[in-house]
């Protein structure tokens, strides 16, 4: 509860006199506005964004495609107009003191899904070609396209980026981690939002109908954002409420066929799932609105595999003034859930233990955000963000009845600053707090804090250099200490305006969890056993990539990587079935990274594909990494003509070289093809997709199925 | 039909008809297979089920005896309760010993946990090698009888020595290990544990045997022949001495004797 109180009085001790103390700068302003839209068909483009660059100023239009920016210094700037799926345009403009500039932007439409602006690599809005990191998205176009229920799924059919049953790898880090500890930080709006005792992705707390697009930022991230951004960084960017009232609701029912294999049909039932999500957005004056809510159920595809929960979003966004605004977030996800298990046997793959039939849990997870942002001047801006994540869980399984109760805490004080035209620094404190009570793991808190600062220099129009670092201070309640300090240097050259030439090095860590270091508990046959004497594991990130935009219809990217790990944390079972987190070895993994982008035949058709080659090695044994395929495939192919869309995807996981827990059990790369038809009509947008169409069955983790095909119907309109 | 008169949607049916006959003309074979052939039988258990049973699994080995869990091929996880069940231990096709292990509530199991192997009808001494002659076969009237008596947890104790060899090796001997039993005469082949293997035809081996905590009454060497399974019948040297190993944890040394050929 100190800790709490230390929040508290930071919070309150910062949140008042930041404008008192640098006041307003400069009193000679004029006005920004205009308007952007479709150079086609001259439709307005809501959600836009506008910055001046070399500035921290900037704003997105509204649902008519109008924005303005206030309390703009007279000088002259270059006002970028930016939007996913359409070309960037820049344009320069004199700001005169106390009157008002227009300009209108109309935007070409690309089939080059990528933001021209990131927002997660530096924690602040910056272009695409400013990042030294490899950065992939996930557009909401994307999104919709899937027809999936959890992001996860989604992010399947990104380069570089596999599952293991539920634990994100990003180019081979996380490997299979029990669910204990993910190496890739979860964001959602640039929170973090993991829970405090596992320490793992839960996939379930934003509805996928309500992100906007996702940010995937590979690497090393520690310098920023501290523990778990090792391999790197997943920032989910949720939808923004809209100006006018507007509804939607969106229906998908899904029924999975019976698996290619006779022997393996252990139900006459008819498998099937189905979601239903309902938003509300609404402004009126200075206050914005969001509210969703959602059920998914599911049948499952295995015995066990049901699930049945309820999910609600909130967001308000209340305008103090043109420079200041408060947004409030909650999500909260509750169900239960059919637990898995290894599967019972090869001749049985979709039935469970007999014993573990019927075995489930009951799953809660809130989280309530709030963020402050404040613009003080032209060349100081500020924001203060508090966070609460609580996550709690119930067994029901034939041999526990555990439970768990996890809360996690935030506050992180970020201010951005722009002396000249050359630096751009960023620079914050932050505090997290964990708590956990748990049958399984006991009762134990852990605290961090942290301070971070950046640099980004532009030193030439073509040459910019991001450097920074920071510390992280973390105590366990058990007296265990760690001490973390993560460099950061990136470099960017610019050759022509579609060619990019960039390299970072980076230094990440991640503090084990609280359930990595306590876990005592029976799961699925193995006995783990705790381990309170884990040390941090850290990486050394090494990339150099190039990004090449071929006019418009083309994009390419490769990129170099090498990922030096140190002290991974691994889950060990030993030949008595005992499993126990420790620090076993240093590993490397290096490999490169090629993805295409891009369309032909007058743009009706376009593609994108991604391939990543990784050498995944234990240096300590020589031995392949566990859990780390060789090959990641992902290919697209889309036909878009009038209000129709088809496709096929198909994504390739080559055969895992090595695994832990059943070496000797048979296992095949993954092959998974799936297909996909969309339009619109009569004001609803449908689509209907079949996943996994050829039937192919392969498995993430040994002894758990992958899905057999399914197929997916969605009807979703604006009411 | 009304899009069927429209020639731009027209194109976009034939071309997506297209790439579908495209996709499907790939060959596309479907990953995993399932494992059809197996052993079947009925397991038939003696005494209490212990309270604290966690699981009973159905485990195989190409080996006999298994020195640790890492030679076990791990089946299902079968039901807790009951005088029999049957079972089917799904395998690819191969020469198989078959047995069951126990798992006390927290803790863990370990070579000692076996507390039923099949073996031969007519020689409950003599393990039983299974043969799974294709993958479609299931071999059936594979019963095993499983003893709670000899239920125990995985432990580190263990009992061990040196075992010196004189005089010529019998032909055709290929290996040799060490056992102890429980019990004199055996009745079964749980009243043994067995150590590793080590080659015949040297002049000693210094052996450890995983024994759980128990009273053990003899020791002796067995070898195996070439071509020719484990027999009892091969016992070349024994040794009557009562040996307590006391806890998980004990590590009796110097259990030292001779075999004169």
């Amino acid at each position: 509860m100190k800790v709490i109180r230390i929040f508290i009085f930071l919070l309150s001790l910062l949140i008042f006199p930041l404008k008192l103390i640098l006041g307003q700068a400069n009193n000679n302003y004029g006005l920004l506005s205009g308007s952007i839209s479709d150079v086609n068909t001259g439709d307005p483009l809501p959600g836009a964004n506008i910055i001046l660059m070399r500035t921290l100023m900037g704003a997105s239009s509204d649902l008519q495609g109008n924005f303005i920016v206030n309390k703009i210094p007279a000088g002259e700037y270059d006002v970028k107009a930016s939007m996913m799926g359409y070309k960037a345009k820049t344009v320069s403009v004199t700001i005169k003191s106390g009157e008002q500039t227009s300009i209108d932007f109309k935007l070409q439409e690309t089939v080059i899904e990528s933001p021209t602006l990131i927002v997660t690599a530096s924690k602040k809005a910056q272009s695409f070609q400013d990042v030294p990191n490899s950065v992939s998205f996930i557009s909401l176009k994307e999104i919709e396209r899937r027809n999936k229920t959890y992001l996860d799924e989604v992010l399947e059919y990104t380069p570089g980026v596999y599952m293991m049953e539920g634990d994100v790898n990003i180019r081979g880090s996380s490997g299979f981690s029990l669910g204990a500890g993910s190496r890739v930080l979860f964001l959602v709006d640039g929170i973090p939002m993991m829970p405090g005792d596992s320490g793992d992705i839960k996939w379930d707390i934003v509805p996928l109908s309500q992100i906007e697009r996702v940010e995937i930022v590979k690497g090393a991230g520690s310098a920023l954002y501290g523990s778990h951004a090792l391999g790197g960084v997943i920032n989910i960017i949720t939808k923004e409420p809209a100006a006018k009232p507007t509804t939607n609701i969106q229906y998908s029912v899904g029924i999975y066929n019976k698996p290619y294999y006779p022997e393996w049909r252990w139900t006459d039932r008819r498998l099937n799932f189905n979601q239903f999500d309902i938003t509300h957005s609404q402004t009126w004056d200075n206050i914005s609105l969001l509210i969703s809510g959602g059920r998914k159920e599911s049948t499952g595809y295995q015995q066990n595999g049901f699930y049945n929960y309820y999910n609600l979003l909130g967001k308000i966004i209340y305008k103090f003034n043109s420079h200041s605004t408060l947004t409030l977030q909650s999500n909260w996800a509750s169900g239960d859930y059919g637990e898995i298990f290894l599967w019972r046997n090869q001749h049985d793959v979709y039935e469970m233990p007999i014993p573990a039939v019927g075995d489930w849990v009951n799953s809660n997870k809130f989280s309530f955000n709030g963020v402050y942002r404040q613009l003080v001047n032209s060349k100081f801006t500020y924001k203060i963000r508090t966070s609460y994540f609580h996550n709690d869980f119930q067994h029901y399984h034939h041999d526990n009845n555990d439970h768990s109760k996890a809360k996690k805490l935030g506050l992180e004080i970020q201010a951005d600053y722009q002396p000249n035209k050359v630096h751009t620094l960023t620079l914050g404190i932050e505090g997290i707090y964990d708590y956990t009570n748990s049958v399984i793991w006991g009762n134990h808190d852990a605290y961090t804090w942290a301070g971070y600062l950046q640099d980004d220099l532009r030193l030439h129009d073509k040459f910019s250099v991001i450097l920074g670092g920071r510390f992280d201070y973390h105590n366990v309640d058990t007296g265990e200490q760690e001490n973390q300090f993560n460099p950061k240097l990136g470099l960017n050259f610019r050759p022509s305006p579609l060619t990019t030439i960039r390299a970072s090095i980076g230094r990440g860590f991640r503090t084990p969890t609280l359930a990595e270091m306590f876990t005592e508990t029976f799961t699925a046959g193995f006995r783990v056993i705790r381990n309170p004497y884990l040390k941090a594991e850290s990486a050394w990130s090494y990339e150099i990539g190039m990004n090449k935009l071929i006019s418009d219809k083309l994009i390419l990217d490769l990129a170099l990587f090498h990922y030096d790990y140190k002290n991974f944390i691994e889950p060990e079972p030993d030949i008595y079935q005992n499993v126990q987190f420790t620090n076993v070895s240093k590993a490397r993994i290096r490999g490169l990274e090629f993805t295409a982008q891009g369309s032909i035949w007058k743009r009706y058709l376009s593609f994108n594909l991604g391939y990543t080659y990784m050498d995944p090695i234990d240096r300590d044994t020589g031995e392949t990494l566990a859990y780390r395929p060789r090959h990641l495939w992902t290919s697209g192919l889309t036909l878009s003509y009038s209000i129709f869309e088809a496709g096929i995807d198909f994504r390739y996981i080559s055969r895992l070289e090595r695994v832990k827990v059943y070496p000797n059990d048979d296992r095949v790369a993954q092959k998974v093809w799936d297909g996909r038809i969309s339009t619109r009509m009569l004001g609803f947008n449908l689509s209907f997709n079949v996943n996994n169409m050829f039937q192919y069955h392969y498995w993430q983790i040994e002894r758990n199925i992958g899905a057999p095909r399914n197929y997916v119907f969605t009807a979703s309109r604006e009411l | 039909m009304i899009f069927i008169q429209n020639k731009t949607t027209t194109i976009f049916l034939l071309i997506l008809l297209g790439m579908s006959l495209l996709i499907m003309t790939c060959n596309m074979n479907h990953g995993l297979e399932p494992i059809r052939s197996g052993i079947s039988g009925t397991i038939k258990y003696t005494g209490k089920w212990p309270t604290n049973t966690a699981e009973v699994r159905i485990v195989g080995s190409t080996k006999f005896p298994p020195s640790d869990l890492n030679d076990l091929i791990i089946g299902d996880i079968l039901p807790i309760g009951g005088d029999s069940t049957i079972y089917t231990f799904y395998l690819d096709p191969g020469d198989y010993y078959v047995g069951l292990v126990w798992r006390e509530r927290e803790a863990a199991w370990g070579i000692q946990s076996i507390f039923g192997i099949y073996t031969e009808p007519d020689n409950p001494l003599a393990p039983g090698l299974i043969t799974i002659p294709d993958d479609r076969a299931i071999v059936t009237g594979k019963d095993i009888i499983a003893d709670f008596a000899h239920a125990r947890r995985a432990s580190k104790s263990s009992i061990s020595g040196t075992v010196t060899f004189i005089g010529n090796w019998p032909e055709q001997s290929e290996n040799v290990m060490v056992i102890a039993s429980t019990r004199f005469p055996p009745e079964s082949l749980l009243d043994f544990a067995f150590s590793g293997l080590d080659s015949a035809n040297i002049d000693s081996i210094i052996y450890t045997i995983p024994a759980a905590p128990d009273t053990y009454r003899v020791v002796g060497a067995v070898i195996k022949k070439v071509d020719q399974p484990w027999a009892l019948e091969n016992v070349v040297g024994l040794l009557f001495k009562e040996i307590i190993v006391p806890t998980e944890d004990s590590q009796i040394e110097r259990v030292d004797f001779t075999v004169f050929f």
